[in-house]
């Protein structure tokens, strides 16, 4: 990648965005020497370049058909190669009380208040380029069961997409939102989306993310979120698409009594890489977390997941739970895995851990005592692994979506029929 | 229907079974008791085809055919099934989608129509009821979640479901309330039939006044030491194992 292309990109620059552009000058592009990159190369990305396209909305509008969510009817932004669109955003049945906007340089006070990423590379290059952003305001007070879903679309070649996403929930706020990341098979291009979520005392948010971009597509996706007093995240993502999709999240629970749940499920195979770098930061007591990342890997697929809990010296009583689970489906996969704590106060309850491994033998014997052939009882353990997380998804029919992508991917893997 | 000859097995270079001989035939059904660590759990195992377990000699015949080299699932689509004394829990699976695959692929072996999701339903409800078990629990995951006698209850649903030739029993009456214990008995007495064997393994005497065995087997280290009726079990009761230990000089 060269600064020519990005340079191309239109320089209506803020205050904010200066300050990212010198950032991103400074920084040089993340190899594996650097610990943060020792598992997952980006090599895919030297000599290629990439620049912004604009995109084809007929080829959008069919990949938003693919992954249609019924209840998100009225209820849909579309980013299409990291652009606003505003012809295939449809936003006619809003709650009251909710917002949805396209961020102008007037709100540059709002962008990057919850962004703990210092010195990276690709936060700093979404900062300092994004082609737009979106504002999703929920006021004090508003409840809505009507979830919001964001269509991250990229569907050329040589595309760089940078949206960028602003979520606020005001005091008392509870809303749904998903984010859908999809891209055309076959092309290489690189989506670097960057979300941040904001919120206020006693706010929640579900915020579902669902990535299945093109399997050329690299994907390098930022999320930061800084929650206040008792308010909770809930915040589940599933990672089936993409060639390569590294995934950092981070939470701040800046505020006592909050809570995060950041759980995570992950599909890899053929020549597959996902990686999610997670950095839950308790900065202030009572407050509690809930980690359970799960990934099944097959062919020469990858995973990476490298989690750091930190409990800073003031956060006492904090209760933080974090576990990754890993299938192997192939002698060739990789797996690398991580959890990490660093506590610095004397008084929380903090379990982490971390398990590799096949079907276990006993649930193996046990089904095929039921007269399931050895296929068919790993697809089942293999689905049931996947489906277990999936299955407490609250949106109908974004629960069904994903559990017919889980129910493919392992009956595929072991050439079952469908049902 | 179930013949057993000379049974040798063992487990990481341990012998278990040491010589069982034992015929079961169609409307038995035998009971076998024995003291820890005997063997019962593993006959059962070794009959269904665990992998962890070598039969070192003799053979396990089914209908006559030797079922020695088939893997487990081979043995359950001739008509074997085995209801575990710790019923296996199977996160993210529920027991409607296994059972609906597992007799579906029975029904396949034998030429019939497949039931789909609907039919099947209406057909596990029915079986729900001859087990006495809350059709709810035919939505959960296999065994997550369940408490001791509502496992035991489920393999019971499941060996109604399945309809097997041959049913090996190992310890369901164990970890069972008296009330649990009649349930499950009384699934398993109407399930019995006269083309149908039972090896029930257990350790009590008490799931005998339920389910009433035509013969009882004492088993000791690896081998049948006595064969009896009914009145068998009652003297283990009464006596314990060590008139018989003595007797059998072991």
């Amino acid at each position: 990648m060269t600064d020519q292309a990005l340079l191309s990109l239109p320089a209506d620059v803020d205050a904010a965005r200066a300050k990212a552009v010198a950032t991103f000058k400074a920084l040089t592009f993340p190899n594996t020497r650097n610990e943060e990159w020792r598992f997952t190369s980006l090599r895919p990305l030297w000599n290629q370049s990439f620049e912004a396209v604009i995109g084809n909305e007929r080829t959008a509008a069919g990949l938003i058909a693919e992954l249609d969510l019924s209840e998100t009817a009225g209820r849909r932004i579309v980013f299409l190669n990291g652009s606003f669109n505003a012809s295939l955003t449809d936003l006619s049945s809003l709650p009251a009380g909710v917002v949805v906007r396209e961020l102008t340089e007037a709100d540059a006070a709002l962008v990057g208040q919850a962004d703990t990423f210092t010195d990276d590379y690709f936060a700093a290059l979404n900062t300092a380029y994004y082609q737009s952003g979106v504002l999703i305001h929920a006021a004090k007070n508003i409840v809505s069961t009507e979830p919001i879903a964001i269509y991250h679309l990229v569907t050329d070649a040589g595309a760089l997409a940078l949206p960028r996403v602003l979520y606020i929930g005001e005091s008392f706020s509870e809303l749904s939102v998903i984010e859908v990341f999809a891209g055309v098979d076959d092309a290489v291009y690189l989506h670097v989306p960057f979300t941040e979520v904001l919120l206020k005392d006693e706010a929640r948010v579900h915020h579902f993310r669902v990535q299945k971009d093109g399997n050329a597509g690299l994907h390098i996706n930022r999320t930061a979120s800084n929650i206040g007093r008792s308010s909770d995240l809930q915040s589940f993502t599933i990672s089936v698409g993409a060639r390569v999709f590294r995934n950092d999240v981070r939470v701040a629970l800046d505020g006592e009594a909050a809570h995060a749940t950041i759980d995570g499920l992950v599909l890899v195979h053929q020549n597959q890489l996902s990686d999610t770098h997670s950095v839950l930061d308790h900065r202030k007591p009572n407050c509690t977390s809930h980690q359970l990342h799960k990934c099944i890997v097959d062919g020469v697929g990858t995973s990476v997941f490298n989690g750091k809990i930190f409990v800073r010296q003031i956060a006492q009583k904090t209760d933080s739970y974090q576990a990754n689970h890993n299938l192997q489906l192939s002698h060739h996969g990789m797996v690398y895995t991580k959890p990490q704590l660093e506590i610095f106060a004397d008084d929380v309850k903090c379990s982490h851990g971390a398990t590799v491994g096949q079907i276990d033998d006993e649930q193996l014997f046990y089904l095929k005592s039921r007269g399931l052939s050895e296929q068919q009882t790993r697809y089942l353990l293999t689905y049931g692994f996947a489906a277990q997380i999936v299955n407490a998804l609250p949106v109908g029919s974004l629960r069904d979506r994903l559990t017919s992508e889980v129910d493919n991917f392992t009956r595929k893997r072991f050439e079952i029929e469908p049902a | 229907m179930l013949v057993i000859k000379n049974l040798h097995a063992s487990v990481e270079g341990v012998e278990i079974l040491r010589g069982i001989d034992l015929e079961i035939k169609a409307g038995e059904v035998h009971a076998v008791m024995g003291p820890n660590g005997s063997g019962k759990s593993t006959l059962s195992k070794v009959i269904a085809g665990h992998p962890a377990y070598e039969v070192t000699s003799g053979d396990i015949l089914f209908e006559g055919q030797s079922i020695l080299e088939m893997e487990p699932d081979e043995r359950a689509r001739l008509g074997l099934f085995l209801a575990f004394q710790y019923p296996v829990e199977i996160p993210g699976v529920t027991n409607a989608m296994m059972l609906r695959q597992a007799y579906n692929g029975i029904r396949r072996d034998n030429g019939e129509e497949e039931l789909d999701p609907l039919e099947f339903d209406d057909y596990l409800t029915e079986k729900c009821s001859l087990v006495e078990m809350d059709s709810a629990l035919v939505d959960r995951n296999v065994n997550e979640g369940f408490s001791g006698g509502e496992k035991k209850r489920n393999e019971i649903l499941q060996m109604a479901v399945l309809n097997p030739k041959v049913a090996l029993l190992d310890e369901t009456d164990s970890g069972l309330d008296i009330d649990a214990l009649k349930v499950v008995s009384n699934g398993i007495n109407k399930i019995r039939g006269n083309d149908k064997a039972v090896l029930l393994v257990t350790h009590y005497q008490r799931i005998l006044n339920y389910i009433t065995p035509d013969y009882v087997h004492v088993l000791v280290k690896g081998r049948i030491v006595k064969s009896g009726g009914k009145e068998l079990a009652l003297q283990l009761e009464d006596e314990g194992y060590d008139t018989i230990l003595e007797a059998a000089g072991v």
